[in-house]
Formats: C-alpha cells, structure tokens, sequence
C-alpha cells in the first residue's frame, strides 16, 4: 500500500486516525504498531512473519549485547545481529542477481546454469535492515539504551510512516520519542500539511511528468533526437526528486500528526554546487548513515590520500548497490563515486573559482546524466541514449502533445531551484519551518483540504477514460 | 474555540477523511454520476488465496478508485483544471480539434490512417475483406429479392468526412493512409449494382448551404434536424425500391432548444464542471400522419449508433409494423427488450421483414453487416440438416485432435455446458463466419444456385 493509493487514503488514514487518537495515550504505540504490522501485511502478506521474526531476535541480541559486560560477547551479539539484518538483505535483494551473473559466468566457460527457484523482495528490506542496524551499532557505541519493551523495537522498525521509502530513521533520533512524546495539536495540524504538500508532489508534479517521460523512454533510444532525449532526462530528474521528496514529506508530516519527529530527507539538492555538496541535500538520511556506518568504520578521511579516495568508492559503489540489484545500479554509483573523488583531487576548486551559479548548473547536468544510468536498467540501453544527449542531432523530435506536461516540468524547474534566490528561501522556511500562527492555520487548512481532495481528484481522474457506448 | 483550534482543525481533518470513507462504502449522498461507460470492479470477497496472491489488494484499489467517495466531483474539479488550463483530457474517447470541435477517436484515426487496421496493415488483404463483404451483399441482395425483401445500405456521414478542417493537427498516428471501406464500397456497390443511399455525398454537397447545423460541435453523431431530412430520402428511396408508398414526415419548424441527448455526448464524456460555449443547438419536431388502408412494412436495421437519432427524433411505429434496431449484429432493442442477435430464430427473423436496412457511418462501414451477411447468405442456401451435416464433420476433427477436444473440454466447464453442445456450437459459429470455406458453390462472384425450402413456408 502506499501513500498516494486511494486504499491508504480513504480507508487506512481515516480509520487509523480515529484508532490512534481515540485511545489514551498509553495505548497509542500499540495502535500505532498494529497498524504497521496491517500495513506491511497487506502489501506484503508472506513476509510479515519474516519480518516480525528478525525483530524478535535482533531485539534479544541487543538485550543480551548490552547486558554484558564481556567485549567479546558483545561483539559476538553485535555481529550476530549484523549478520542477520544483513544476510536477509542480501539473500532477499541479491541472490537473483548474484545467481544471474553466476549463470552468465557459468555460461562463458561452457558450463551448465546453476538452477535456483527466483526469490522476491519483500517492500522496505533495504530501509528497515539500515534501521536496525542503527539499532545495533548505536547500542554497541553506547550512544542510547535499547528498548525495554519489545513492542517499542518493533514499533521503531516497521512504522508504517516510513518503512517502505524512508526516511532512514538512526534509532538515537527516535528512541525517546518512540517511549515518551508530547501530543501538540499544532504540530499534527503541519504534519497534515506536510503530508498534502508532499501528496501533491508525487500527484499533481511527479506522476503529470512521469507518465511522458516513461513514453519518450519506452521510444527507441537509438535513433531519439537530442532535445527528445534532454526534455526526457530533465523529466525523469524532476519525476524522480518530486517523487522521492514527496514520499518522504508524507512520511515526515504522517510522523508529525503523531508526534514524531523525523529528519529531513531532502535540502533542495538540485541547487548544489557540487556533487559532494548534492550527496549531503539529496537522500539525507541515507548519506548519513553511510557516512556513519560505513564510512567512517573503514576510516573515513583520517587515512590516506589513496585509502580515503578508496573508501568514497566503496560507499558509493554499496550505496548504488542499495538502490537496486543491477549493473546500472552498481555503475551509477561507481559515476558519483569518480565525481567525488574528482571533487577531492581539485575539481572542487574549480567550481570555486567558476562561482555558484555555473558550478550548480554544471553539478545538476552531472547528476542528471547520472539519473539515465539510474533509470535505464539494461546499460547499454543507458549509454546509447546518453550518446543521444551529446548527438546534438536536432532532426527528429518526438513531440509530446501535451502543455500540461510542459508547465508541470516549467514548475517543477522552478520549484526546484527557487530557493536559490532569496524570495525562494523566505518561502520555504515559511510553509516548512515556521510555526503557523491562528490566523494563518485558518488560511492553510482549507487550501491543505482543498489540495487533498484535487489530488484525489487527479489520482482518480488519470487514466479514466469512459466510452461513449458499449459496441458490442 | 479560538484556544482549541489546533484540535478541532485537525479533527476536522479526520472527520473530512472519515466522510469520504463513508460515502466510498454506502454512497449515502448522491451526486451526480459521471458521464460514460466503463467495466466496473466488483467489491473483491477476502479468501486467503486472494490475499497471499495479491489480487485482493489490487481489487481493492480498483474498487476504492472507481468508489471513491464524491469522486464524481473530485474528477469532474480535474477534469475542468486541465480541460481550462491546457485543453486536455485523458479520456481517449474524446479528441479535440480546431476551435474546440470534439470528435471520437475512432473518426480521427479512420480520417488518418483507416480503421481497416483494426483487421490487418496489408492493403491487399484489406481490399480482399472488403471484396468479400461486398459480394456477399451482393447476393444476399439477390436471393432476398427472391422472396421480395430488399437490403440495402444507408451509409451516414461521419463527421470527419464532413468535417474535415475542424480535425486536429499534429495527430500521432503513423502509419500510412490505408485503404477506407467508404472508398472501396463505393466504387465497387455501383459496379455490383447493390442498392445504397450514399449520404456522405449528399452531406458534402449541402455543407455550405442548409441553415441548419449537420453536425454539433460538441458531439458524435448528426444533428436532429440532419437526421431527420435523411430519414425522409429514406422513406422515398425505400418507395422506389419496394414498390410502395409509404408515408411522408410532417417536419416541424426549427427551433433553438437546449441540447438533448446524444447531441453533446463527446463533451459529457470530458465529465467538466462548467458546460463549453457552442453554438446554438437546433431542433425540429416530426409527426406522421397515418394512413390505415395501407399495411405497414416490417424493417430490420442492422448498424451502428447514427440510428438512435432516428430512433429518438422519428415516430418510427407510425411508418412501420416493427423495427428492431440490431446494434452492430449484437443487442436488440425493440420494445424495450433487449435480446441478443445469437437467441433469434434467425430464419424466422430475416423472413418477417419486408425491408432491411444496413446502417453504418462512413467509419464504421468497415465493419458492415457486423457478420450478418454470411450468415444470411448461409441460411438463404441451406437448410439447417444441411448445416448441421457440415457441423458433424467440424466436430469429428474435433474429436480427433486431442489439442481441440482439450481446448472444447476447457470451454464446457467454464461455459457450465456438455462438451458436445459446445463443439456444435463452435462447428455452426465456424460455418456462418465463413461459410465461403464449407460451400464452395458460395465463393467467387456467382450467384449460388441452392435455396434455403424451409424459408418459403416462413414469409
């Protein structure tokens, strides 16, 4: 189920809203889990049980890890718990493709494939085991305590508000407010406003741009003309951040009504300066946890030269990894990790000098060749069509007839990049970071309804195309 | 209240939230439906097969997403946002062109390519398939004639044809302009000599000089007052054809009115909130006045949906006994039932009439007859023990191929019928499809010499 379904929004909101505030306080985290473990069980009905399995027992290992004082228990339950988030990360989103490029290998040499019965991924793995490991290493470090009640742990792990698409909650950001949070009334009232505006990202701006851009895609790429290919790829960089930052602002406002805090999963990433500087706007969350989890332990920057270059590259290629279980994932990562490297060797002061303006265009080209990689499963496919953004062949071009699409791409442009001015930072700390006055929570709620119930109208209305008459 | 705000906003949220959950699963409030037709889910039943499988989930938000609560506004809010804003709908059925004229989709695509693609990309084969209908109608004609029953076509004007320079541009149809059965059958009825009104001439030449509307902008079909003119050349060509009189349209004058049904049915298909501007919609009422010494003939019209505008604007059953309306060879309507062309007594049916009428736009006439003329050209030569001596050798290759007799057993059980039913019923399906391929005397272009005996003791 996802946010942006009618299921979610006509008949799980309502019901788990009157559900959750209806009771006393002290029952709301069971309210709360109960519908996250409905939630996961509609969508993912032979996996709920594999899911409330491993919280279980990561729960008991980090019990037992932080009881003891012996190091090399406390190791051995650390691992353990690793071992596990990450062994059904990697067998559930990995062995297919582990076993694809095994066969392939096979199949140089002349041998027979190795047979194996295809597994599915079961929604929200790639989030929930990065939770979890928050969990473990947190408590290893002694940043914060575990949970006392198992409920709780499990109620950090699979909150419907952000299981399936982040944002990747560290367990030290949450934990008090997962035992003890306040109920203030104004802060649900922006939650709900987040969570519209955020609705309305994926439907009035992403899915209006998506649905050309999957046609000019699904086109032959060989032969596509250059401005085709660039309105194609300009398309899917606003498609992809317009829908990525609107899921998270539901999560971010679902998580609010509640008394949630989450953190922010997106700082306007197209206005950076440099691909460095993209990675700390674009995916928070999960570039924190990298930086934390990953890159760090291996020695971050107190290394090295070369050693520091080396481990950029392995968290990105991991990191491209994480987004899916395919080459042009893998290769996609490798990409930022060459630009970032880059960036450390001294192209970074080249952007300097350039000035922010060309360094940001520069940075958004970049990341947007980057995103035909990301889009384009089969690589060859991918460095076909960026062949076709540097043709300069400007005979053909396949036009969409469609001025919706144009002004919905025109906006998005303009909405992601307006905080660069001054007016457009006003502008943002006014709808996401200011407390609304009595008087303007009286303005914005009937537009916040108003958009709630358009984008019910826009989700409804795409693709509804009754006849005239039956013919036969 | 100023102090409890916050909450009551916000549980005003949830009660706006609870409203439309509520109206999704009782539809308490009504509101008004949204125009057209569409294949609605039914409310899934939970089974854990379903569940695990995930089609229940998957009909459920089909479910949800046609029983949205107060949908029909929140579309119809969309619609008219991107309809005001940029001109659009996503309804396919409906394709704007030049200063806001409207027209189905099936008439752009005909205008530029043809709809003959809908059978094959091959211009020959086109060609072979219209050839085919065309000399089946031919002796159709003939052997009716026998029996003094006259078919004939009334080809209506699709507003394309006559519209042309109100149709959109930029189009995205690529293929090549492919063969139009208006252009073939045209040429090659005059060459066979079948009887045949062709109003797209007709409706060309008067174009530019009635005072009247032919067509709305704002929907599929003829205008009522064009309708209504073409319904009594009709009466007179049918006169001429049969040998008697029949009587004449006592036509009204013409008057301003608000739009009736099906004259803006392409704008009611955009489901907007606000009507478009249009021109002014024209009318005129008909009567007929009865003449009781004369027998009223019995007409079957066979075509596509331009006869409703006879059917709403014509008091047909003061010129005729009956007319049972075939909609494309499929659905009946006559006399508020609606039975299906497969449940007849075919050869009763074709024997009660004295005129039949194959009514089809200049769109649709690829489609002539919709399958009627093989079969009437099959039950006019032989009888059924004839038929069903053929149909015992369909089912004994049936019998004998162990993949047909799987597929036959496959149907019997979905179809809820013995196995042998079945394969009869698909060996005669066979036969009046093609009949061509069973009787060789049918092929070519000679009239067969074998008659159907037991259709002269049914006139």
């Amino acid at each position: 189920m996802v946010f942006s379904s009618n299921v979610f929004l006509i008949l799980f909101l309502p019901i788990f809203l009157i559900g959750y505030f209806a009771c006393p306080k002290r029952w709301r985290n069971l309210v709360l889990l109960l519908f996250s473990i409905i939630f996961y069980a509609y969508g993912a009905p032979t996996f709920i049980l594999l899911l409330l399995g491993s919280t279980v027992i990561n729960f008991y290992l980090v019990k037992w890890l932080y009881k003891t004082d012996n190091l090399v228990h406390k190791k051995l339950y650390a691992g353990l718990a690793i071992a596990l988030s990450l062994g059904l990360l990697g067998y559930f989103k990995y062995a297919n493709f582990f076993v694809d490029n095994l066969n392939a290998l096979f199949g140089l040499f002349g041998l027979q494939p190795f047979t194996f019965a295809k597994v599915l991924l079961p929604i929200g793995i790639s989030f929930f085991t990065f939770q979890s490991i928050t969990y473990v290493v947190d408590t290893y470090r002694n940043v914060h305590k575990p949970m006392e009640r198992l409920t709780d742990y499990m109620l950090y792990i699979i909150m419907f508000s952000q299981l399936i698409a982040g944002p990747i909650v560290r367990y030290c950001d949450i934990a008090d407010e997962i035992r003890s949070r306040e109920q203030n009334w104004a802060e649900s009232l922006q939650g709900f406003y987040r969570f519209v505006i955020g609705l309305s990202k994926k439907v009035l701006i992403a899915d209006v741009i998506g649905r050309q851009v999957d046609m000019l895609l699904a086109g032959d790429l060989a032969t596509m003309g250059t401005s085709t290919a660039w309105i194609a790829i300009v398309g899917y960089t606003m498609q992809l951040y317009f829908d990525f930052s609107g899921y998270s602002d539901m999560a971010i406002g679902l998580g609010k009504m509640m008394g949630f805090h989450f953190p922010e999963n997106f700082d306007n990433p197209y206005n950076s300066a440099s691909v460095s500087e993209f990675w700390r706007r674009w995916h928070i969350t999960l570039g924190t946890f990298m930086r934390n989890y990953l890159y760090i332990p291996l020695g971050g920057n107190r290394c090295s030269k070369p050693r520091m270059y080396f481990n950029l590259w392995v968290v990105f290629l991991l990191s491209g990894l994480w987004h899916g279980a395919s080459w042009n994932f893998v290769v996609w990562g490798a990409y930022h990790g060459i630009w970032l490297v880059l960036e450390r060797m001294g192209l970074g002061k080249v952007y300097e000098k350039m000035g922010k303006v060309p360094s940001v265009i520069l940075t958004f080209l970049i990341v947007t060749v980057g995103w035909a990689i990301f889009r384009i499963e089969n690589l060859s496919d991918a460095f076909t069509f960026i062949s076709r953004l540097f043709a300069f062949d400007f005979t053909s071009f396949m036009a969409i007839q469609s001025p919706h699409f144009y002004t919905t791409l025109v906006m998005a442009l303009v909405l992601a990049f307006i905080v660069l001015l001054p007016f457009g930072k006003k502008l943002q700390n006014a709808v996401f970071y200011t407390d609304f006055s009595k008087k303007q929570h009286l303005a914005a709620w009937p537009v916040a309804v108003f958009l709630l119930l358009f984008c019910l109208g826009a989700l409804n209305a795409a693709g509804f195309s009754p006849f005239i008459y039956f013919r036969f | 209240m100023r102090k409890n705000l916050h909450k009551i906003l916000f549980v005003s949220t949830i009660v706006v939230l609870t409203l439309l959950m509520v109206q999704t699963y009782t539809g308490l409030v009504h509101v008004k439906p949204l125009a057209g037709v569409t294949v609605e889910t039914e409310k899934p039943k939970l089974t854990f097969k379903n569940y695990v499988d995930g089609t229940f989930q998957n009909d459920l938000e089909k479910y949800c997403r046609e029983h949205c609560g107060f949908r029909e506004w929140f579309i119809r809010l969309y619609n008219q946002y991107r309809w005001s804003c940029f001109r659009e709908t996503d309804n396919t059925t409906v394709v704007r062109g030049k200063d806001n004229w409207l027209f189905e989709e099936v008439y752009v695509r005909d205008h530029y390519e043809s709809s003959m693609y809908e059978y094959t990309s091959d211009t020959a084969e086109m060609r072979e398939i219209l050839e085919t209908e065309a000399l089946r109608l031919w002796k159709v004609q003939e052997l009716l004639k026998e029996h003094n029953i006259h078919i004939f076509v009334n080809i209506t004007p699709s507003k394309d044809v006559i519209f042309p320079e109100y149709l959109p541009e930029n189009v995205s149809y690529t293929r090549p302009v492919g063969l139009r059965a208006y252009d073939f059958y045209k040429k090659r009825f005059d060459e066979l000599g079948i009887h045949y009104i062709d109003n797209v001439a007709i409706f060309k030449a008067i174009k530019d000089t009635v005072d009247y509307p032919l067509f709305y902008e704002r929907g599929t079909h003829w205008s009522n007052i064009a309708s209504v003119y073409v319904f009594d050349s009709i009466l007179r060509y049918m006169e001429a054809l049969g040998g008697r009189q029949l009587p004449h349209l006592e036509i009204g004058e013409k008057y301003q009115a608000k739009p009736r049904d099906p004259d803006k049915d392409l704008e009611n298909l955009l489901n907007l909130v606000f009507p478009m501007k249009s021109s002014p919609y024209w009318y005129v009422d008909v009567d007929v006045k009865e003449d009781s010494t004369q027998v009223k003939p019995f007409m079957t019209v066979i075509g596509d949906s331009y006869h409703w505008n006879f059917i709403f604007n014509i008091p047909l059953l003061k010129i005729f006994q009956k007319v049972p309306y075939w909609f494309y060879n499929s659905t009946i309507y006559e006399d508020d039932e609606h039975q299906n062309t497969s449940d007849l007594d075919f050869e009763k049916e074709l024997m009660r009439n004295d005129y039949i009428m194959l009514s089809y736009g200049s769109c649709s006439l690829y489609r002539l007859g919709s399958y009627f003329l093989p079969k009437a050209l099959l039950y006019l030569c032989y009888d059924q023990s004839t038929i069903d001596t053929v149909a015992d050798g369909i089912i004994q290759y049936f019998k004998s191929d162990p993949k047909a007799y799987s597929v036959m057993l496959e149907k019997a059980k979905v179809q809820n019928k013995s196995v042998d039913k079945v394969m009869y019923d698909d060996a005669v399906y066979m036969i009046t499809m093609n009949p061509e391929q069973y009787f060789e005397e049918l092929r070519g272009n000679r009239l067969p010499v074998s008659r159907n005996k037991d259709l002269n003791r049914m006139k």
